[in-house]
Parts: C-alpha cells; sequence; structure tokens
C-alpha cells in the first residue's frame, strides 16, 4: 500500500462513519442533549439539581400515560380517552379514599380507570368497533360518569393521615429521586420486559403490523386488543394516582391537555402511528423531550403562548427529521 | 379482525328484502328519525320550525368544517388541527376586518385556513410525514399563534355599521331562511360534486382505497394530499371567518372546544369509513345533524351537559355497534 | 336510483305521520321559567353559583334551565344555547357570557327582543341596556396588589398567574393588578397566563421559582391555581410564608393552607349572595318592576388567617350535604 491509498482510504472512513450512525436510532437523544445544553445556556438554573429532579417528576407521570399510548399505538390503534380516565380516575381515587383509606382507596380507584379500558377492549375486540371510535365513545362517556358523579366538584377534605400517607406518592421522595419517577422505572422495566422479551410482547408486535396474518397464524387476537387497552387506561390511571396524590385532591377535568400530549410524546419518541414499531424506550423519550422542553421554556421566560406553538413545531420536525434520515 | 365486506346477496339465493344492503345504506338515516320521534315526544318545543332553524343555523357553522374533514377521511387521513385553524381564522379575519374593508377580512381568514391546510399537505404529501403527526403539530402550532398575537386577548373594535353586509353572512335571512344555512347547503353541493363528478374526487376514493394501487395507477400522491388538505384547511377558514361575521369579534379559542371532535364524530357517526376509500359528505351531514339534534332535544328537556356527555358518547359506540358507522 | 328515491319517500311519509302523532305534545309552562347560562360548570365559582341560583329559585317559585358552555371559549355553543331558549319562549335569561365581545350580536337579538336579561359576572360588552351585577376585576386586581406591596414594603419580585387569557375578567384583573403595581418601582411583576387547573398552575410555579429563586410573592385568579402554587412552594422546600401567596375565593382546600400558614391572603366576593340576587333581578325585571339599564357591583374584601374565624359566609359558601 503506498501513501495515497493509505490517505484515500482514511478519508472513505471518515465518511463513512457519519453515514454510519444510526440517525435513526440516536438523532432523538442527540438532539434532546442539545436542547439541555441550549436551555442551561439560556438559563444556569435550568440545569440545577432541584430543577431536574423536579422535571422528572412530571416526566414520570408523562411517561405513564405516552407508555399506554404506546401500546395502543403499537396494536394498530389509538385510545383518545387517555385524558377523561385520567380525570376519572382522580376522582375514583379521592372517592375511594374517603370510605376505604389511602391505599385500597388508591388501588379501587386505579382499577376503576382500568375499566375503562378494559371497555374499549371488549368494544373493539369482540363487537368490532374500529378503535378511534371506541375510544372516542369512552371519552365522552368516562368524562360525562364523572362529571355527573361530582357536579364538577373537586373532591378535597381528605383526612389527615389519609393525605400524609396519599402524598408521599405524588410528592416524596425515595433518597434523592422522586418516588413517581421510582415506580415510573420499575414499571417501566417491566413493560419493556413484556414488549421485548415474552412472546406476548412480539404478539403485539405482529398484530401491529398486521393484523390478518396474526388472525390467521391462530394466535388470539381478541385477547391481545384486550390487553393493549386496558394497559393503556391502566398506565393512564397510575399517572393520574402519582397526580393526584401529589395535588392531595380529584380534580375532574385532570386529563384535560394531556390526550394531545401523550400521542404527540408517543409519536414524537418514534412510536408508528401504524402500529408494529416502537416501544417503551420510545414512550420514555418522547415524555423527557416534552416535559424538558416544557420547563425549559418556562425557565427561559417564554411567554406560554409561544410554548404551545414551539411544542407542536419540535413535533413536526422531530418526527420529520427522523424521516428523512431514515430515507438518506 | 377479518374485514366485513358489503353484503352482496349471493347470486339467485336471495328473492325479497335484504336487509344488510338496505341497512347499511339507510340505516343511518331511520336511526335519525327515530332520535326524531323520540325527541319530539319528550322534548316541548321540539318539533317547531323555529328550533329546526336554529339548530341548523349553529350546526352550519360546524358544517363547513365537516366537509374538508370528509375529504381527508376518504382520501385515507385525517385532520386534527381543525380546531386551531378554525380559530386562527377567526383572528385572522377579525384583526383585518376591524382595520381594513371587512371583504379583506373574510379574504384573510380563508387564505390563512388554506395556507395552513397547504403546509400540511405538503408536509403529509412531499415529506410523507404521517397526517396524524403532521396535523397534530399543525394543531399546537396554530393554537399558539392564534394567541400570541394579541396575547390571548380577543380581537375588538369591529364597527357593526361598517361591517354589516359582513354581518350578514352569519346572520342575515333570506326568505326567513338564515343565510348561513342556505351557504351551508351550496358547499354541500360543491363537495358532493366534487366528491362524486370529477375526476379529482375518483382519485380521492382511489387514494383512500388503496393508496399504492392508486400511486401505480398514476395519482400523483403529493398534488392530491396538497389539494385534500388545503381545501381541509379552507374549510376551516370559511368557519373562522363565519364565526368572526357571527361575534364580529375575534376569539382566540373559539375552535377549541368541540370542533375538532364534532368533524370527526359527524364523519364517523354518518356511516363513512374511518379508514376511507369509501363514503360521501351526505353521510357527514346526517351525522352532524344526529349530534346536534340530539344535543338540542337534551337542551332542551333540561337533562344537565354533564349527562349529555354521557348520552353522546353511548350513542356513538351503538351507531358503530349497528353497523351504522363502518370501518374495518 | 328509482329504489332510493322509493325508499326516501317511504321513510319520509313514516317521519311526517310521527309528526302529525306527536304534534300536540308541547308542555305550557304556567309557572315563571328562566335560564341560567354559566360559560364554565366546573369551576368551582360556578358551582357554588349554582347552590345560589337553585336556592333562589326556589323561594321564589320560579323554574331554573341551567346550561354549561363547557369552557370558556365555546362561544358557538353558548349562542346556540341561548337561541334555544329564545326560541322555547323563556321568561328570562341570566348570562355568564363566555366571551365579552363574541356574544354580544346575540345580546342585542335577546335585548331587542325584549327578553328580560341580567349579565352576571362575566360581562358580555353589549351598548344596549340591561341589567348587570357584576364583580369589579380591576378591584381585584388592586386589592392583591396592594396587600402584597404592603407585604413586601414596596420590593420585591411577584409571580401574577391572571388565569386563561381568553377570559376578559382576567384581562381585567392582570390589568388592576399591574397598573397598581407600576407605582411602586421596587417591585417586578412576571406574568403567567395558563390554563386554571392545578397541575398548570404547579408545574408553572415551580419553573418560575427555578428560574426566579429570590421569587417573594404569588398572586393567583382562582382556587385551582392557588392550590397549585401552594403545592409547588412546599415541593420547592421554601419556607412557610417566605413565599407570599394571595389568591381568590376559598374553595378547594385552600382555608386548610391559610390556617396552615401557605396562603397569605384571598380575595372573597359573596359570589352565592350574587347569584340569588342574579335571580331576584331577573325576576323582578320580569314581572315589570325594574327595567334596565341597572349596573351593581359587589363587594370585595381581603380575608387573610386572622379574619377566617370571623368573617361572615353567608354569601360565599353552600353547606357540604348539597353536591350537585
Amino acid at each position: 500500500m503506498n501513501a495515497d491509498n493509505v490517505v484515500q482510504e482514511k478519508v472513505s472512513f471518515n465518511i463513512k462513519f457519519i453515514e454510519r450512525i444510526d440517525w435513526e436510532k440516536y438523532g432523538l437523544p442527540m438532539a434532546f442533549i442539545c436542547m439541555l445544553i441550549v436551555f442551561t445556556l439560556i438559563n444556569p438554573a435550568f440545569f440545577s439539581f432541584r430543577n431536574m429532579i423536579q422535571t422528572t417528576r412530571q416526566g414520570a407521570i408523562l411517561f405513564l400515560v405516552v407508555s399506554g399510548q404506546t401500546f395502543a399505538l403499537l396494536a394498530r390503534g389509538i385510545d383518545l380517552s387517555q385524558g377523561s380516565v385520567m380525570g376519572l380516575a382522580s376522582i375514583a381515587i379521592i372517592s375511594s379514599i374517603y370510605t376505604l383509606g389511602a391505599y385500597a382507596g388508591s388501588i379501587v380507584g386505579i382499577l376503576m380507570g382500568g375499566c375503562c379500558g378494559l371497555i374499549n377492549g371488549v368494544l373493539i375486540a369482540f363487537l368490532g368497533i374500529p378503535p378511534i371510535l371506541a375510544t372516542l365513545g369512552m371519552l365522552f362517556i368516562a368524562l360525562g360518569v364523572e362529571l355527573v358523579y361530582t357536579g364538577g366538584v373537586t373532591l378535597t377534605n381528605l383526612s389527615d393521615i389519609d393525605q400524609a400517607h396519599l402524598f408521599w406518592f405524588g410528592g416524596g421522595m425515595v433518597g434523592p429521586i422522586p418516588t413517581p419517577v421510582v415506580f415510573a422505572l420499575i414499571i417501566g422495566l417491566l413493560l419493556y420486559f413484556l414488549l421485548k422479551r415474552t412472546a406476548f410482547g412480539r404478539e403485539i408486535y405482529l398484530f401491529g403490523s398486521n393484523a390478518e396474518a396474526t388472525y390467521m397464524a391462530g394466535i388470539p387476537t381478541k385477547r391481545i386488543i384486550v390487553t393493549v387497552y386496558t394497559l393503556s387506561a391502566l398506565l393512564a390511571s397510575l399517572g393520574a394516582f402519582f397526580l393526584t396524590a401529589r395535588l392531595s385532591m380529584g380534580f375532574p377535568h385532570l386529563g384535560e391537555g394531556w390526550l394531545v400530549l401523550a400521542i404527540g410524546g408517543a409519536v414524537l419518541g418514534g412510536n408508528s402511528v401504524l402500529g408494529g414499531k416502537g416501544g417503551i424506550w420510545q414512550a420514555l423519550l418522547g415524555a423527557m423531550v416534552i416535559s424538558f422542553l416544557d420547563n425549559g421554556l418556562i425557565v427561559s421566560g417564554v411567554s406560554s403562548f409561544a410554548r404551545e406553538a414551539v411544542i407542536g413545531a419540535v413535533i413536526i420536525f422531530a418526527c420529520l427529521a427522523s424521516v428523512i434520515r431514515g430515507r438518506s | 379482525m377479518i374485514p366485513q365486506g358489503n353484503a352482496i346477496p349471493l347470486q339467485g339465493a336471495k328473492t325479497g328484502l335484504d336487509i344488510g344492503f338496505y341497512w347499511e345504506r339507510y340505516g343511518v338515516i331511520a336511526a335519525f328519525l327515530v332520535i326524531l320521534a323520540i325527541s319530539s315526544v319528550l322534548a316541548p318545543n321540539f318539533l317547531s320550525v323555529s328550533n329546526f332553524l336554529n339548530v341548523l343555523t349553529t350546526m352550519s357553522f360546524v358544517l363547513f368544517v365537516t366537509y374538508g374533514q370528509t375529504l381527508v377521511i376518504i382520501s385515507g387521513g385525517m385532520d386534527l388541527s381543525h380546531g386551531s385553524l378554525v380559530s386562527l381564522s377567526c383572528m385572522a379575519s377579525a384583526a383585518l376586518v376591524a382595520i381594513e374593508h371587512p371583504w379583506i377580512g373574510l379574504a384573510a381568514g380563508l387564505g390563512v385556513g388554506a395556507l395552513c391546510g397547504f403546509i400540511n399537505g405538503v408536509i403529509i404529501g412531499i415529506i410523507r410525514l404521517n397526517a396524524i403527526i403532521t396535523t397534530l403539530g399543525m394543531l399546537y402550532i396554530a393554537g399558539g399563534l392564534s394567541l400570541y398575537f394579541t396575547e390571548g386577548r380577543s380581537v375588538e373594535g369591529i364597527d357593526p355599521e361598517k361591517a354589516s353586509n359582513f354581518h350578514f353572512l352569519a346572520e342575515g335571512q333570506i326568505f326567513h331562511i338564515p343565510f348561513v344555512i342556505i351557504l351551508a347547503l351550496v358547499f354541500l353541493i360543491l363537495t358532493h360534486v366534487i366528491l362524486r363528478h370529477t375526476r379529482f374526487g375518483n382519485h380521492i376514493y382511489a387514494l383512500g382505497g388503496n393508496e399504492e394501487a392508486a400511486e401505480i395507477a398514476g395519482i400523483n400522491y403529493a398534488r392530491m394530499k396538497m389539494m385534500i388538505f388545503t381545501l381541509s384547511g379552507l374549510s376551516c377558514g370559511v368557519a373562522g371567518s363565519l364565526l368572526t361575521a357571527r361575534m364580529l369579534s375575534g376569539e382566540p379559542r373559539v375552535g377549541s372546544g368541540t370542533f375538532l371532535l364534532e368533524s370527526i364524530g359527524a364523519v364517523v357517526v354518518g356511516g363513512n369509513d374511518i379508514f376511507g376509500g369509501t363514503g360521501n359528505v351526505g353521510r357527514t351531514v346526517l351525522g352532524l345533524m344526529i349530534l346536534h339534534f340530539l344535543s338540542n332535544a337534551l337542551n332542551l328537556i333540561g337533562i344537565s351537559t354533564f349527562a349529555q356527555q354521557v348520552i353522546v358518547g353511548i350513542v356513538v359506540i351503538l351507531f358503530c355497534y349497528l353497523g351504522l358507522a363502518r370501518g374495518k | 336510483m328509482k329504489k332510493r328515491i322509493v325508499v326516501m319517500t317511504v321513510l319520509a311519509c313514516l317521519f311526517a305521520t310521527g309528526l302529525i302523532f306527536t304534534a300536540g305534545n308541547w308542555a305550557i309552562a304556567k309557572d315563571i321559567e328562566i335560564a341560567v347560562m354559566v360559560p364554565n360548570g366546573v369551576d368551582p365559582y360556578f358551582t357554588a353559583k349554582r347552590y345560589g341560583y337553585e336556592k333562589e329559585c326556589e323561594k321564589l317559585g320560579v323554574k331554573m334551565l341551567f346550561f354549561d358552555a363547557g369552557g370558556y371559549s365555546n362561544v358557538n355553543k353558548q349562542i346556540g344555547q341561548i337561541e334555544d331558549m329564545m326560541q322555547r319562549g323563556i321568561d328570562g335569561i341570566i348570562l355568564g357570557a363566555t366571551s365579552a365581545e363574541g356574544t354580544v350580536p346575540v345580546v342585542n337579538k335577546v335585548i331587542e327582543k325584549g327578553v328580560p336579561l341580567v349579565i352576571d359576572n362575566l360581562d358580555s360588552r353589549t351598548k344596549l341596556p340591561t341589567l348587570r351585577i357584576m364583580k369589579n376585576g380591576i378591584l381585584v386586581g388592586q386589592l392583591r396588589a396592594a396587600y402584597i406591596v404592603e407585604q413586601l414594603q414596596g420590593k420585591g419580585k411577584v409571580l401574577l398567574l391572571p388565569g386563561p387569557s381568553a377570559v376578559a375578567l382576567c384581562q381585567e384583573e392582570h390589568k388592576g393588578f399591574v397598573d397598581y403595581a407600576k407605582h411602586f418601582p421596587g417591585i417586578k411583576v412576571i406574568t403567567e397566563w395558563t390554563p386554571s387547573s392545578p397541575d398548570a398552575g404547579m408545574t408553572t410555579v415551580e419553573g418560575i421559582l427555578q428560574a426566579n429563586p429570590d421569587l417573594n410573592a404569588v398572586a393567583c385568579f382562582s382556587p385551582p391555581l392557588t392550590v397549585g402554587a401552594v403545592k409547588a412552594i412546599q415541593a420547592s422546600g421554601c419556607k412557610k410564608g417566605s413565599v407570599i401567596v394571595v389568591g381568590q375565593m376559598l374553595d378547594a382546600g385552600m382555608e386548610k393552607y391559610m390556617e396552615d400558614g401557605w396562603l397569605q391572603a384571598t380575595v372573597m366576593c359573596d359570589h352565592i349572595e350574587m347569584a340569588r340576587e342574579a335571580v331576584r333581578m331577573l325576576v323582578k325585571e320580569i314581572k315589570g318592576e325594574l327595567s334596565p339599564p341597572l349596573y351593581c357591583e359587589i363587594d370585595h374584601y381581603l380575608v387573610t388567617q386572622n379574619d377566617l374565624k370571623n368573617f361572615d359566609r353567608t354569601g360565599s359558601s353552600y353547606p357540604k350535604e348539597w353536591r350537585k
């Protein structure tokens, strides 16, 4: 090998290295880090330990809801009822706590929220109603039921003991880490294993990619559908639980605005709307980007009007970038 | 889920009335009439010309938006940005009506809607980003922009004298029929003609039926998507401008309530396939009428708005179950 | 095509027969019937007022129909509700407008038709003469600002959460606050417009506290925002009372926060009494005893921890058993 060849090989190696970076996989995390750097430059207070911790607390809740939506998206569906289910769960939790105490009441409330998902799943799997319509109907029904039950009143008046027990879940810490983050990490890991390491998880991906083929292959598709939507509602209810615990009150409209964030976060992270592609890692990424973006904009002093537009632009650009990179 | 085909009778196997066929085609109308009949028994003053005109008037404003949504859904997509585009058009037209000639304001409202729709179309058609992601992002961006320019305040200062012709569009009457109903009817005929009697309409159905086949057959995907979403945005522009005419002011969040849910809900309750490829705009109109007359009857009976939510949700699901709203 | 026409005709005939048979089923209302329109029924403020409306209607023997537009900007829906009620032949309307400007045309129609109207709290900026019973948004803002300025002795940083920007009342309270604070150059005001929900209040205050650890006070439009602000302050580890919180009303658990010292003051008004007065005004107008224009303003007063035991609550609270 003479000198020219060596130089040429080095140059072509460099170019190939850039092309070889899996942009689709690393693009978003890199953009996320860039975003953190930019916000820290604008206001160093952004990167303070306390701010990071507080933002992850909110991010954990969003992660749970986005994970739920991810399951629905993976199965080539969508869950429009998540916002209403959050409000219903919030009310159910506080009401149950009145009679059952903090722990039992919370579990009952979360399960009630999960029931909405169960109903969704049954409607979709057994009655053949398209997911978008079934969950749209549930959006109205869940909202109406909890509004009729409460008359729109916020539920407070927890006894001191209950409030203290409950608050730890939403506002407390495990060492230096906020409680919701710990729970979210554990649940996230469990969900990850479910999706990537079990047969059932693979069935979900298969179903999302090609429902007919999955059915023909003899896999019980109804089971998949019911599970997916129940999980979606359960995770949304869990998210509502941590929020409710932190606020110590049942707020009927708790979920307002969360649905769009959940879908936005799920797709931003890389889940495909057409199903079969994505997962928990994508959900985590999407939730973190949105949470830190919102916090960063507040800390940077951007007005709330501009914030909304910025979040929308970011969602589009993030998805655009992954599409373009993925193609070239 | 195994897809259910049309209920085409086997050759020579049946004589007499094929219920399935008629159910699919006319079931919605029958259901609508049943609702009307029950309402007229239970609700005082329901069955009167002025009540119907009232309902149709309020409904007409939403109707424009549903025309656009029909086009998008039949072509296989979905437009989630409708709520914010209505708000943005309302603000834009109000701003210009206040300082310039009212008809420039009208043009501004239409233009803004069409422009945003065009941007949607470019991203979806050329860059091939998924419709749900794109329109979701546009929902945020347009929503933020509606608030940004006035810092959340409404646009005031429209002189009722100068704008009286403009106001007539929304509140005037011809032979005792509100003008806006006539406008809605005209646009209905326009949309129907576009869908059923032009090549463009044919291509819309083709795209919705089988995207790949349509492209292979020579339909220009990018151009189609751009035109469809521009029209969808334009329909929001019409609605927004007319709302400005109705209120003689610009309201930054006017579309954020029910416009989006109603536009999608009307399309599916009327019996159009959510996945596209079939359907017509008449069904959409029927779907919206069902939603609005139901709400009107419940108002007249005196049922709380909370309970109404539950009823609307049940109706949506019921219609699907009865096979009135189709979709795989 | 022919088949379709046949089917349509048959259905139309069925419809017509149904029409004929049911045409006579209208209830003729003999009592006075009024419609109450609120923009956002889930707001605790309006839930409380509903109690006032109901009780006063019961007392006066008047039938009440209650309408919720479902959100502060659902103008189209509210316009539809108003027109529905005019169509029903309602005797009078109490209106909390979804939009100050946007409801003007329909309100003008109501007044021109001679239907008695009382505008309650959320104004509709019609120029025609009508009865109004209103809060003074500017005064509310000023009360908050005055309290904070006094507590801070003219120097400090304040976060103002005026609520949803699209609500005219919030704009007024914002103006009142900011204009008052302008007279004190040592006071710096940061404004954040948010929806009136506790988690929005919480995340916003958290973020602002991060960027401004020297924040001295938070002024909030509504109970949900106040609760969210208190929660954020608690979570940030600030000492009780180191950040002054001023809110409005005493719902959603605010009273406990005030007792414990996290909430320093709140602006009260007798909103339930206001609702009752609105009903009284409307009935008088229906009976011809009162005619527009009339502008009633209700009192606002500041309640602090010391006042909690003593101040008169009859105009602003409802019994716990009533839950609608």
